[in-house]
């Protein structure tokens, strides 16, 4: 199969896919009976695209409703099609609002067709030598084929570049036009030659020329000497109108007025509430739940179209697993004397506390990296060397200023190493840290993501070589000729990634500097406290969950006396029947599928007038204190320290800021009871004492600095 | 702003000017505010052209904030930290609007972010070099720094810790750290 160039500028004909996808099965439907296989079909289509081509810069053009100008020049022109069919019509609206959520660009242009707007957009690439994908089911588009312009059908796979064209219809892409308007189409009611099939017409134009050629000398065909040759000069004059209108029936317009350039189709973040949204209400439940889980699109953007990447499974690698003592030693030698080394340990656990190294994997230089399994024990699992006395002749290197190391999230292997008994040094670079630093929004910063995006890499994913769900192996069960690779590509990557990224960043002295000045020193910090943790009065907090419990029931029965019935209170959907049915409260606000909305906007809006909102409100806000904190933190004591160990993440808010998770320290609420109830968990052991420091309105003097404005200034110092 | 002497200034009135002072630098519209302080629309409206006209450096420093942020495609903090802004140019006018918010908001946010984690690492160096135990530092939260201390020793080490913390960076309005001690966050907070 010919391949695709790297980036392409990928143009979807939406409209076609919409059909052809609306007649192909599966049939789908929601629980509400609404057809949703149209839109299936075109965003699974749209999906695969994106991840197997990365573009950076994409359209998804549709028809525009009503007519266009081919209509003008030819009553007939696709009027034997029978309208649109309506549960066809009605997923028009939603595959838009997904495209729309997926931050594609969607292109709809009244008066001209899906053709026309990827002709001109693929015309206008290919003068730039950007080179096109075309992705769509329809022949016609041929004729747009060129050594920049290919494309692809992804119902049947297969690809099309000059040299198909002329293999598959007998002439070149330049000569498309000429065949259609010859032999007419039947799809679109181009009338055609009477009489000339695709065989005549390939005749005529390969002894003769063109169309234009055709009109210019009819004798001229004579000679080709097809059956019917002679007859046909005479059905040429006689038809040369309807040829010379099936010619411009059939060519694709390329100078249609755009308000774009193609420069600005760039593939934009995903709007990922809409898409929750979206794919909740057409019950798409596995993209649902892939949106949820907040895991990249399948198709990563590369959003910066300059650094073109392809993508493959396949690099030039080396990988070794280290079983031997003479293998050991080997290693050691070749890290003592590397200058830089990627790190990179294999765990039982992602609970930084708990987890167990099971092996260790080292790269030296791109290709060349190592596994070092120590903890294998599945059964016929291979000898191998002693845990303990391997970590101690490593250790120097471990801990020693040289060499240097980078890792992905360093911060996670140190606690693994200090589980270990080993306090990593010479920590220089981090490859999260780098990406974020570089530019925090270009991506998320975890090994897989940033391996597509910046190498064109798909990694082996752990699902891959653990499984899934509740039969997920944990690292040490896996068949090391599967782990190996699989930890010896992790440390492989990461020198790799640090190769591309640091020079980005130590470019700009600004990003180097907030990369050495801050995130750097700050992974041992965080690590650090982290590994501190803190002390809780779980009593006082199960004594806590207690009184919510109780709390929560009276608001409940406030809220069916009230209501005047019983009700779940979690519910949206009884809420809205409640709210907007039976009690006859103003609609504020509606969801995008017309229903009244029960947000919590709305909710907040209503408490102002009614009692019931507030004290659904207020069962919401109790509800989860009660579910994230005073019932979970005492679970989350860590059973050796008698402490709690949030995860600070240092690569996580586009500002800069760390944030937390297990527990989410940020989410306590600050002015409220129950927020302070919760603060009073946190407690020092005996003599001992919380010590707890806030900057005083720093907000307003940063921005006061920014403006730097007497007045400003003064407001602050002198109230 | 309410056009009254500095002694006649209400409570409300005080709460309103630091809505304003507030909502405006960070990007609010006079629909917000009117929202926010539960106020007709073209009240607000008047409230912001009146803060905009008495304070010109404020509009001109968003102004210029937003222009570049637009030319380069990212805002900067203090410290050179940068945040980028896909939509900054973006001609679907609310995503834009949301841009323009973030390139106001985040160089502040971003700033406040890298002067926590400056103080982190001057503290943390302190605590491993100067001291002997009687001070860990155990969570961060928003601007906040919470530590365990020794008893005996609280208030001395409260003050060092406020001192560094006010140290982390020198701005042209001074920074402040407040602490409290307790045998609880929420006593100490």
């Amino acid at each position: 199969m010919p391949t695709i160039p790297n980036n392409p500028l990928v143009l979807v004909d939406g409209s076609s896919y919409l059909y052809r996808a609306y007649y192909a099965p599966p049939h789908l439907t929601n629980s509400k009976g609404e057809a949703t296989g149209a839109v299936y079909g075109v965003v699974n289509m749209l999906r695969s695209l994106l991840s197997r081509y990365s573009p950076s810069h994409i359209a998804v053009v549709f028809d525009a409703k009503g007519k266009t100008f081919r209509n003008d020049m030819y009553d007939e022109y696709k009027a034997q099609r029978p309208p649109m069919p309506d549960d066809l019509r009605n997923q028009i609206a939603p595959l838009h609002r997904i495209i729309h959520a997926m931050g594609l660009p969607l292109i709809s242009i009244p008066g001209v067709e899906a053709d026309d707007v990827i002709g001109t957009i693929a015309l206008q690439a290919s003068k730039e030598g950007r080179a096109t994908l075309i992705s769509t089911g329809d022949k016609d588009m041929a004729q747009l084929v060129n050594e920049h312009v290919t494309l692809i059908n992804t119902m049947t796979d297969t690809i099309m570049v000059p040299e198909e064209v002329k293999t598959k219809f007998g002439v070149d892409s330049d000569r498309i036009i000429d065949f259609l308007a010859l032999m007419g189409d039947k799809a679109d009611n181009i009338p055609g030659l009477p009489g000339v099939g695709e065989k005549t017409a390939l005749a005529m134009l390969t002894g003769v020329g063109s169309v234009e050629q055709l009109l210019a000398n009819p004798q001229s065909v004579v000679e080709v000497g097809f059956r019917g040759a002679k007859t046909m000069p005479a059905k040429i004059i006689d038809n040369a109108d309807m040829l010379k209108l099936s010619y411009e029936l059939a060519t694709i317009k390329t100078d249609v007025e755009l308000e774009q350039d193609w420069h600005e189709l760039n593939v934009k973040p995903q709007d990922r509430d809409e898409l929750i949204k979206c794919f909740g209400e057409m019950e798409f439940k596995r993209w649902l739940a892939e949106v949820l889980d907040n895991k990249q699109p399948t198709g990563t953007v590369s959003q910066d179209s300059n650094e073109e990447i392809t993508v493959s499974a396949a690099i030039e690698a080396e990988y070794e697993t280290i079983l031997s003592e003479e293998a050991l030693d080997k290693w050691i030698d070749e890290l003592s004397k590397a200058e830089l080394i990627a790190v990179d340990t294999e765990t039982t656990s992602l609970n930084y506390m708990e987890a167990k190294l099971v092996g260790l994997s080292f790269a030296t230089q791109a290709g060349k990296a190592a596994y070092l399994p120590l903890t294998y024990d599945y059964l016929d699992a291979p000898q191998q060397l002693d845990k303990a006395a391997t970590l101690e002749k490593l250790r120097p290197i471990l801990e020693g200023k040289t060499p240097q190391k980078v890792g992905q999230n360093l911060k996670y292997d140190m606690s693994i190493f200090a589980n270990a008994g080993i306090k990593l040094g010479g920590v220089r670079f981090d490859t999260m840290l780098e990406s974020y630093v570089f530019n925090s929004v270009a991506s998320r910063h975890d090994m897989d993501g940033l391996a597509l995006k910046y190498l064109g890499h798909k990694n082996i994913s752990f699902e891959d070589v653990a499984g899934k769900g509740a039969k997920q192996l944990t690292f040490n069960q896996i068949d090391l000729a599967t782990a190996g690779p699989y930890a010896a590509e992790d440390a492989d990557i990461t020198l790799r990634l640090h190769e591309h990224l640091w020079p980005r960043v130590e470019k700009e002295s600004a990003l180097a500097s907030v990369f050495n000045e801050l995130e750097l020193p700050l992974i041992q910090v965080l690590s650090d406290v982290e590994r501190q943790g803190v002390l809780i009065d779980s009593m006082l907090l199960s004594q806590q969950s207690g009184e919510l419990a109780q709390k929560l029931d009276d608001l409940e029965n406030k809220a069916y006396e009230i209501a005047g019935e019983k009700f779940n209170l979690a519910s949206p959907k009884q809420l809205q029947t409640l709210f907007f049915e039976k009690l006859k409260y103003p609609v504020k606000k509606k969801t995008p599928k017309g229903a009244p909305s029960t947000s919590e906007e709305v909710l907040v809006e209503l408490a102002l007038d009614y009692p019931l909102p507030k004290i659904i409100l207020e069962h919401r806000s109790l509800a989860k204190l009660k579910s994230t904190y005073t019932d979970k933190l005492p679970l989350m004591v860590n059973a050796t320290t008698g402490r709690v160990h949030t995860s600070y993440h240092q690569a996580n808010a586009a500002t800069g800021r760390l944030s937390s998770s297990e527990p989410n320290l940020q989410n306590i609420p600050i002015r409220t009871e129950e927020g302070r109830r919760i603060r009073q968990a946190f407690i020092a052991p005996a003599g001992r004492k919380i010590l707890a420091a806030d900057y005083s309105q720093i907000e307003l003097r940063i921005t006061g600095s920014f403006i730097s404005r007497q007045w400003l200034i003064n407001r602050i110092c002198c109230r | 702003m309410f056009g009254v002497h500095f002694e006649e200034v209400t409570t409300e009135q005080r709460r309103r000017a630091k809505a304003v002072n507030f909502g405006l630098i960070y990007g609010m519209s006079a629909f917000g505010l009117a929202k926010q302080l539960d106020i007709p629309r073209n009240e607000a409206q008047t409230y912001i052209d009146t803060y905009f006209a008495r304070y010109p450096g404020v509009l001109k420093y968003m102004e210029e904030t937003r222009a570049d942020a637009a030319e380069q495609g990212y805002v900067s903090t203090l410290f050179g930290r940068r945040l980028y802004l896909p939509e900054i140019n973006d001609r679907n006018a609310m995503r834009r609007q949301a841009a323009e918010r973030a390139a106001i908001n985040a160089p502040m946010q971003g700033t406040a972010a890298d002067i926590i984690k400056k103080a982190m690492i001057a503290i943390h160096q302190w605590i491993n070099q100067d001291t002997q135990g009687e001070i860990t530092l155990i969570m961060q939260v928003h601007d906040e720094l919470v530590f365990e201390v020794d008893a005996t020793q609280a208030e001395a080490l409260k003050s060092k810790v406020c001192d560094l913390m006010a140290q982390a960076a020198s701005l042209d309005v001074p920074l402040l750290a407040e602490a409290g001690i307790g045998d609880n966050w929420d006593q100490a907070h």
